[in-house]
């Protein structure tokens, strides 16, 4: 659905949205150090904690002596996790626990468990941990999911976790189709540590019997870190405030607003102060840490000092998407059209209280792209000690590369060009009975085909003049924008300045600039006329989640401008009317106003002016429009998303992704020759921030394929590659610049027709289709040399 | 990191008797002690760190008649850059150019970089969580562990404690090991001079064949034709940052009579390519004898199933290499 409805739905000419290198309003204080992270904050009298972390990969701590440790000189305290303390903090966000907020059971190797010390310095607390005797009970674990499909393998999650009651009826959207299930409530009981769930759609049976022929392939899916690059930390005091009554907690570090931490630590909002403005980056990753939380317990505990607790860079190797394992078997015609889907996976179900939205995800696939409907998912979960998986959106693309995969697997089988086979299959714009074309995706593919030279060729067949193999590939895919979250905005005219206050706070994704760019679009003003007021006391908040979030909070944004606008005119117009200036008891006579007379539906602002519709040359300054302080304020929902409702039923805009690799056959290794993104956002708001968001999902999509996975000791089940070093997050040398070319269709039903970007550019298997296309052997990722020349059959 | 002493270390003297008192470690660059000690990798976190960088003058780069002399201080970024360096043992400057990182090679010495402990991944591994054989423990665990970057030409058995004999198959990973061993350099230290040959080894917090208290001074390099007719190659995953899975040196004599091969990251030392040698003495590089030497070169390889990849790697890369030579 078009963005035509509401205010300036229809603008055809933008000043300030679209336009390229507006600065980013905190990038100086970013780039030059300025900018203070959690583990940036130094306070006078500062503590510092840390957690004991279990060494097992399933474990339980049985008792621990602390005298040691707290002999020490310099250790304050060694707080045990049968604390009473640790029943005064509640739930955080996105990470509702169901134990105790300390346990003594640790579920991965690396989890926080039992103990935590607190002391003058980092080092003494390293010291403390080291002298902590304790006693560990280690419990069956599992990091095989094969091995964990063993109906004879202990269960290693406790009673605590049972599941019953999500076996439930099942969120249904306003479009009638369910989702986010865990379970149906046809669903068998969980066995032990395996789980089975069934989304059944359409009649598989006919599918079957519509199909000429029927595909078997799989797809693996291995384990992956976000990484987020700053260390989560806070530090954390309490305070006395003549102000407020109870006492004020002052927070740095946490992510997210500061009515979440209130809300943990059962204060008023307002007793809350979160100054500083920068979490670092990240991508999605919606989960806190305990070093991210804990600290006013801790501060508490010790009597209001403050406390810093910082994870280090091996503790933040923890795990965002789980692996997978899929076999999945299609009904095709002899023309390559899909009649049917069987999807049988095999998922990684993480450590307890894992995402289960990251691993029961069954809505934003691919499959829902295809016009065949019969379609049918079955999967097997299994519980395991691999690690935890926060609340991230990465699972949504990688679900979608089932049907890359197919496409491709298809295309070889049939000699037809994989962008023929993808045309001849995917719906139309409104449902999947609709066969029309999608224009967002034909423009996509049309310009992604010119712009590769696209000519496909089949696999192993093409060797590059230096002796490499060749291969190309490509995916669709729907461009995303949830519509989950209502929006706040208020804008205030002040002293002749419009003033945008906002909380932040800031992880990257640079919403405020884009919003500030509708706000001065809508208001005829320039970017920088915009006074952004960063408080953590202001209702606005930069948490709008990405790209996708924000074009919908842009809508909000948009609309909160257009009420200024109109009160502004308003009050100008009334203001006009003013013969008289009055300064205390004295009166003296205004000078007449240009603009007295006209109504404020005759009146507009365009570059710092008000001015006369009908006679642009009568007008007042801007920043003289009116004396009064006005403010707007718009809160709610934007417009229904389709990528939210329907998953990918409805198409409005879409994306076309494009690979090139060369593949050296004697030693396994692989170039990534071109990548190139056309993408149809809809509307470009802040181009740089467009383009850094595709650099960026891009870059985590390259190292998934090419370098990074989680590498466990069989024997115990401990990570052995949780660092820089071993991991190989790719470098910038390892991958190239992507090539991207943005059209703008204006379909999306965010602001302006926008929609976002980032997350659905993400994919586990565009480069190695790529490298299927040039050796003609599937390689699970990442395609590392080893890897690859095992594939190819060359060890 | 745990709290430790801290010696500015003046004379050679002066830390070679501070490093035989129990509990004292000495730091060049740091490059490698400093992430270890981060990590409490250890059984016995250190209770000193000797600065040895403090010792003035030992970080020259010279020609010494006809020999190419190092101080073990000299970083490697000097080396890389050093026009001394470049025209006497240029694979040695290209070896020190690529290694780790830009900002730690202005760091990192060249002593720091041949002495450096296993990149083993158990040996590593955050606390000590497993005290391996290398660090005097009971066991290698790599050997029925996850094996990928491991010995692919057997392990080295030797003594963790007297008349304790267990297997290590780390490998070692250093950049300029297989460099050092073509170009036939001699390690000088405070006690003595080493041959190439017997310089790296295998023992209990030690790749090398120091004794306790003993300190690498100086590396020469004899200006020889083999410098001069020489390929280096450092295989690794990613472009930057990494240690090398494998790396190759390659170097012949002007008459071709005698070839040294030099492979790392294949076995606990540095492991001379014998058999391709052998089989190249004397012999003009040709396509085919190329892919024999390479086949050569792997000759006696048992490799684990993970890092059976490693012998392709020989293959290729040897291949290559003479081709390019």
């Amino acid at each position: 659905m078009a963005d035509l409805t509401g205010a300036n739905g229809q603008r055809e000419n933008f000043r300030v949205v679209g336009k390229p290198n507006i600065p980013g309003l905190t990038s100086y204080a970013m780039a030059t150090g300025i900018a203070k992270f959690g583990s940036d904050f130094n306070v006078p009298g500062m503590l510092f904690a840390k957690m004991l972390r279990s060494p097992y990969s399933h474990s339980r701590v049985l008792s621990i002596d602390t005298a040691a440790a707290l002999a020490i000189p310099g250790v304050v305290d060694v707080v045990l996790w049968n604390d009473p303390i640790f029943k005064e903090i509640g739930s955080g966000p996105l990470s509702g626990k169901k134990s105790s907020y300390l346990p003594n059971e640790a579920h991965c190797e690396g989890a926080e468990v039992g103990a935590v010390v607190i002391a003058e310095s980092e080092g003494l607390c390293d010291e403390a941990l080291q002298a902590l005797i304790v006693e560990w009970e280690q419990l069956p674990f599992i990091v095989d999911l094969k091995k964990g499909l063993d109906p004879d393998f202990p269960t290693i999650r406790g009673p605590e976790w049972d599941e019953s009651d999500t076996y439930g009826p099942t969120s249904v959207t306003s479009e009638g189709h369910t989702w986010m299930a865990t379970h149906y409530p046809e669903d068998p009981r969980k066995v032990g540590n395996v789980s089975w769930t069934t989304k059944i759609e359409g009649d598989l049976e006919a599918g079957w019997a519509e199909a000429d022929f029927i595909l078997e392939y799989d797809v693996n899916l291995h384990d992956v870190v976000s990484l987020l690059p700053n260390p989560q930390a806070s530090v954390a005091w309490w305070t006395d405030n003549m102000y407020k009554p109870g006492k004020t907690l002052r927070i740095e570090g946490a992510v997210g607003r500061r009515g979440m931490i209130a809300n943990m630590y059962k204060v008023p909002d307002d007793n809350v102060i979160q100054e500083g403005l920068f979490q670092g980056g990240k991508y999605c990753d919606w989960g806190l840490r305990m070093a991210q939380e804990i600290t006013p317990l801790l501060s508490k505990r010790v009597g209001g000092r403050p406390v810093r607790c910082c994870n280090t860079r091996e503790e933040n190797f923890d795990m965002c998407v789980n692996e997978r394992h899929a076999h999945i078997k299609l009904g095709v015609t002899k023309d390559g059209l899909i009649t049917a889907v069987e999807d049988n996976s095999l998922l990684d179900h993480g450590a307890p209280n894992s995402s289960e939205m990251t691993v029961y995800d069954r809505d934003w696939n691919g499959y829902y792209s295809l016009k065949c409907e019969n379609i049918v998912q079955k999967y097997t979960v299994v519980d395991s000690n691999r690690g935890f998986m926060h609340t991230c959106g990465q699972f949504v693309p990688y679900s979608w590369d089932m049907v890359t995969v197919g496409i491709a697997v298809l295309a070889e089988k049939l000699n037809k060009d994989p962008t023929d086979l993808a045309r001849l299959n995917i719906h139309g714009p409104d449902s999947q009975k609709d066969t029309r074309p999608v224009p967002s995706f034909e423009a996509c593919l049309e310009e992604g085909k010119r712009l590769m030279n696209w000519n496909w060729h089949k696999a192993g067949t093409k060797r590059l003049p230096d002796g490499r193999l060749h291969g190309a590939s490509f995916r669709y895919q729907m461009c995303p924008r949830h519509a989950f979250m209502k929006y706040f905005c208020k804008l205030e005219y002040r002293g002749g300045v419009v003033h945008f206050p906002t909380q932040g706070p800031i992880a990257g994704w640079f919403g405020t600039e884009c919003f500030t760019m509708i706000a001065a679009e809508e208001l005829g003003l320039n970017f920088e006329d915009i006074c952004v007021d960063y408080d953590y006391r202001a209702e606005h908040t930069d948490e709008a989640g990405g790209s996708d979030g924000v074009t919908g909070h842009g809508w909000i944004v948009k609309e909160c401008a257009n009420l200024l606008k109109k009160k502004i005119l308003e009050s100008a117009v009334k203001e006009a009317q003013i013969e008289v200036m009055r300064f205390g008891p004295m009166e003296m006579p205004k000078p007449p106003s240009p603009l007295k007379g006209y109504t404020a539906d005759e009146l507009d602002i365009m570059d710092g002016k008000v001015f006369v519709k009908a006679d642009p040359s009568v007008f007042v300054p801007f920043s003289q429009a009116t004396s009064e302080t006005i403010s707007a304020d718009y809160g709610g929902n934007s417009p229904k998303s389709a990528w939210a409702t329907t998953f990918g039923r409805r198409f409005d805009t879409m994306n076309t992704s494009w690979c090139e690799v060369a593949v050296d056959d004697e030693t396994g290794e692989v170039e990534i020759l071109k990548y190139m993104v056309v993408a149809d956002p809809g509307k470009v708001i802040r181009r740089t921030s467009l383009e850094s968001q595709i650099d960026q999902v891009v870059f985590f999509s390259q190292g998934c394929q090419l370098l990074e996975e989680y590498i466990m000791d069989p024997e115990t089940g401990v990570k052995l590659n949780g660092n820089m070093v071993d991991y190989r997050k790719p470098t910038t040398l390892d991958v190239p610049v992507v090539d991207k070319e943005i059209l703008e269709l204006r379909s999306g039903d965010g602001a302006y027709g926008a929609s976002g970007i980032a997350h659905n550019l993400a994919n586990s298997h565009l480069i190695i289709t790529a490298i299927h296309n040039a050796t003609g052997v599937w390689v699970d990722p990442p395609a590392t040399p080893d890897r690859m020349l095992k594939a190819l059959g060359k060890c | 990191m745990r709290p430790f002493n801290h010696i500015n270390a003046t004379t050679l003297n002066q830390a070679s008797d501070a490093l035989k008192k129990s509990g004292a470690v000495a730091a060049a660059g740091g490059g490698d002690l400093f992430p270890a000690l981060k990590d409490n990798i250890f059984p016995e976190y250190p209770k000193t760190v000797i600065n040895i960088k403090s010792i003035p003058d030992l970080d020259y780069i010279k020609v010494d008649g006809d020999t190419l002399r190092i101080g073990a201080l000299a970083t490697l970024a000097d080396i890389a850059r050093s026009p001394l360096v470049q025209a006497n043992a240029p694979i040695l400057a290209q070896a020190a150019g690529r290694a780790s990182s830009p900002s730690l090679r202005e760091t990192t010495t060249i002593g720091g970089n041949v002495c450096q402990l296993p990149r083993c991944w158990y040996f590593r591994k955050l606390n000590n969580r497993f005290n391996c054989a290398r660090k005097g423990g009971e066991r290698c665990f790599a050997l029925t562990g996850d094996n990928r970057y491991h010995s692919i030409f057997g392990g080295t058995v030797f003594e963790t404690a007297p008349g304790v004999k267990r297997t290590c198959v780390a490998v070692n990973q250093g950049d300029l090991a297989p460099v050092l061993m073509v170009l036939i350099a001699k390690f000088v230290t405070t006690e003595r001079v080493i041959g190439n040959m017997d310089f790296f080894g295998v023992g209990v917090l030690n790749s090398t064949v120091l004794n306790c208290g003993e300190i690498l001074t100086e590396i020469q390099i004899p200006l020889s034709e083999y410098a001069q007719r020489s390929r280096y190659k450092r295989f690794t995953f990613r472009k930057s940052i990494d240690y090398p899975v494998l790396n190759l040196a390659i170097a012949v004599n002007k008459d071709k009579s005698q070839y040294h091969i030099c492979i790392g990251g294949v076995a606990p030392v540095p492991y001379i390519a014998g058999n391709a040698e052998a089989l190249l003495k004397g012999r003009e590089i040709t396509p085919e004898l190329a892919e024999q030497a390479g086949i050569a070169a792997a000759e006696g390889a048992k490799p684990y199933e993970a890092n059976a990849y490693k012998v392709q790697l020989i293959k290729t890369l040897v291949k290559r290499e003479l081709l390019a030579l």
